[in-house]
């Protein structure tokens, strides 16, 4: 059992990373007006965010410090600087997402509205954040989203035309009613969302939380190739059981109630119940993941001391930072601009961020200094070149197409 | 030994590896010949500021300056004799405790966490 | 230490850039619309209308078959009541250019005010009866819709 355990860090950073609310209803979208025509950039997607979340938990476990702390030391502080700009700028929006995300998933279980859950779901988090172990957090959250398995139940049970689906996954491209724009559009907001920033940070920072060393490298490798498939799993059963149910009638999905919808007419009340459930721990996880990120790059960029691990006395700039990100979170919901929209917006900026990002985790994760002989080999080189090059073309990318696809709108 | 290259922007650790700061910038003094020889780490966010320059560092600088208070009080320095080892991280041979502790954290903890019930907890 | 006149020329580079760029952003959105434009707003309005309509008439036929719960649907209703909103809003938003346009638009206005009343009267439906015909009033409404959108395509 402990064993299972073990894994929940990659599992929770996984679902925080895959199937947060921004991603949540983008496969459903997506899956609604595409069919399943972007299963690639999912499969993309989980293949880089794996490379580089091995380089970066092979360098947490390894030198015993995350990844982000040592950007300023490899790049230099202004390097460093524009880094944590870009990067802090993304979580704390998403994080803001994220709590109306929570609101959201109450708001169907109880039908009162999400920005009456804000406040409480915000200081419930910040309690969280303030003094439940880490572990305990990880244990929960991120076990308790798998509960989102109930759309690849609801899959079979919905007894979909596999052939035409199979079709629609290996002829990339947009079916009739919409076009390329919109499609390559979609392709950048699933990629990105695969590969957002704060995912790599938290499970870098969250590897020296647990206190992993050279020792765990395996546990390393287990949490990042099971976590992050799983949640790329996942992203995909709602991706495909939005094409099933919605994309024959040629429905579009922009909101939380009706991704639920395929679990409830599969499975009635309780599949209902558990994808409620799931979007509710999957919303509040990513809550978690962001808040914490969003202490972990200020802190380890200006090296103060940090953590959960450490007494909140001995680290109170950390914590300051969690609460006022937490409050600023809580100050853009309550403008009352749609939390979707929010995590769309957020979506394309994080493309643009991307290189920032894992351009330094691959110099670092080879640099001798700090890896010794455990330096990236050749391929992990050449995956990381690769996906470093995909990433930049996103980034260029995703700005125009926002534009002239009007975010998706056609 | 290059300053840039092994100094500036290191993880200072005390004796028992706890994190202490980062190397913001170095106090270079020039003897009698005329060469310099680093006599102190200096650590801020206003030293930080001051060297990274153009308006995003002097907008750090300038908030930590108001934020701290005296707006002349000089930077956190650690001398060079106190640094035991420089490899990867910069250690000390001193532990965190005796080193003056940095304002924004003095600051923080006293007005805002330590009045949070729980913050002595670890977790 | 930057002099300060490079540092004057570059803040006036930047907001002259800023200004250029609302001002052309300003006047894209002021532009008369032209039809093709207005006609292409109408579609959307009438996509959304459609998307809202299908959608709440699954959640009725959902609460009949006793798969969700009154909570959910109430949750669910509410946001394709919200979706219905902004495709009436859509299509208020401009005025028809020309009178093919104005024709167009008076073919949606019904069916936008359809679509309202059905969902208004499933949401209130207090037995299997009435929620029964206002679902099968919702998927009426939105099959018609989709052929307007069609028929503009």
């Amino acid at each position: 059992m402990k064993r299972f355990f073990a894994i929940a860090l990659g599992v929770l950073t996984a679902i925080g990373g895959f199937v947060d609310i921004g991603d949540i209803v983008a496969n459903g979208e997506a899956g609604a007006r595409f069919g399943i025509t972007h299963a690639w950039v999912l499969l993309l997607g989980v293949f880089g965010i794996c490379a580089y979340a091995e380089m970066s938990g092979r360098v947490s476990a390894v030198s015993g410090r995350p990844v982000f702390d040592l950007v300023r030391e490899r790049l230099g502080p202004r390097v460093a600087l524009a880094n944590l700009t870009g990067s802090l700028l993304v979580t704390v929006l998403t994080l803001g997402a994220e709590l109306g995300g929570v609101g959201l998933a109450l708001q169907l279980a109880t039908s009162v509205n999400y920005l009456l859950w804000v406040p409480v779901v915000a200081f419930v988090l910040w309690a969280a954040l303030w003094r439940a172990k880490f572990t305990v957090l990880e244990n929960v959250f991120g076990l308790t989203g798998l509960v989102l398995i109930v759309f690849v139940i609801a899959f079979f049970r919905l007894h979909a035309d596999t052939g035409g689906l199979w079709h629609q996954a290996t002829h990339p491209g947009p079916p009739h009613g919409e076009d390329w724009g919109t499609y390559w559009f979609f392709a950048v907001a699933l990629f990105a969302s695969a590969l957002t920033p704060y995912e790599v940070f938290f499970f870098s920072s969250g590897a020296v939380e647990e206190r992993w060393n050279s020792r765990d490298l395996i546990t390393s490798r287990v949490n990042v190739f099971v976590g992050f498939p799983l949640g790329g799993l996942l992203a995909f059963a709602i991706m495909l059981t939005s094409a099933t149910v919605f994309h024959p009638l040629s429905t579009s999905v922009d909101s939380l109630s009706q991704v639920a919808l395929p679990a409830a007419l599969a499975l009635g009340k309780l599949g209902l119940a558990a994808a409620i459930l799931g979007f509710f721990a999957a919303t509040f996880g990513a809550a978690m993941e962001t808040g914490l990120s969003a202490g972990y790059t200020v802190a380890q960029y200006f090296g103060w001391n940090w953590g959960k691990l450490r007494r909140p006395r001995e680290a109170a700039r950390f914590h300051t930072v969690v609460l006022v990100s937490i409050v600023v979170g809580v100050a853009v919901l309550l403008t009352t601009i749609d939390p979707i929209q929010l995590t769309e917006y957020t979506l394309v900026f994080s493309a643009v961020a991307l290189p920032l990002t894992y351009l330094p985790i691959l110099v670092i994760a080879n640099d001798r200094d700090y890896l010794g002989d455990r330096v990236n080999g050749r391929f992990a080189n050449a995956l990381g070149m690769i996906y470093l090059l995909i990433v930049a073309i996103a980034a260029v990318a995703a700005i125009p197409l926002m534009i002239v696809t009007r975010m998706g709108g056609g | 030994m290059l300053i840039g290259f092994d100094l500036l922007d290191r993880q200072i650790l005390d004796r028992d590896g706890e994190p202490v700061g980062k190397v913001d910038d170095v106090e270079l003094t020039y003897d009698a010949d005329g060469a310099a020889r680093v006599t102190a780490l200096l650590l801020g966010q206003e030293v930080l500021g001051d060297r990274i320059g153009g308006v995003l560092g002097r907008c750090i600088a300038g908030t930590a300056r108001r934020l701290s208070g005296a707006s002349d009080r000089p930077p956190q320095r650690i001398s060079m004799d106190l640094v035991a080892e420089i490899t990867g991280a910069i250690t000390l041979s001193v532990k965190r405790e005796l080193l003056p502790d940095p304002p924004l954290e003095t600051w923080l903890r006293d007005h805002l966490i330590a009045r949070i019930p729980g913050a002595d907890h670890e977790s | 230490m930057e002099s300060p006149t490079s540092t004057t020329s570059r803040i006036v580079i930047a907001a002259v850039a800023v200004a250029a760029l609302w001002a052309g952003l300003a006047y894209d959105v002021s532009r008369p619309a032209d039809a093709r434009r207005y006609q292409r707003t109408l579609v959307q309005a009438a996509e959304s209308a459609h998307d809202a309509a299908q959608t709440a008439a699954l959640v009725g036929e959902l609460e009949l078959a006793g798969k969700v719960t009154g909570l959910f649907a109430t949750a669910a209703f509410d946001d394709a009541a919200k979706g219905l909103a902004g495709a009436e809003q859509k299509s208020a938003s401009q005025g028809p250019p020309d009178s093919a346009s104005a024709a167009r638009r008076d073919e949606l206005g019904p069916l936008l005010n359809a679509a309202v009343t059905a969902l208004g009267d499933t949401t209130e439906a207090d037995d299997d009866n009435r929620l029964r015909d206002g679902v099968g009033r919702l998927k009426d409404v939105a099959a018609r819709l989709d052929d307007f959108a069609e028929g503009m395509r």
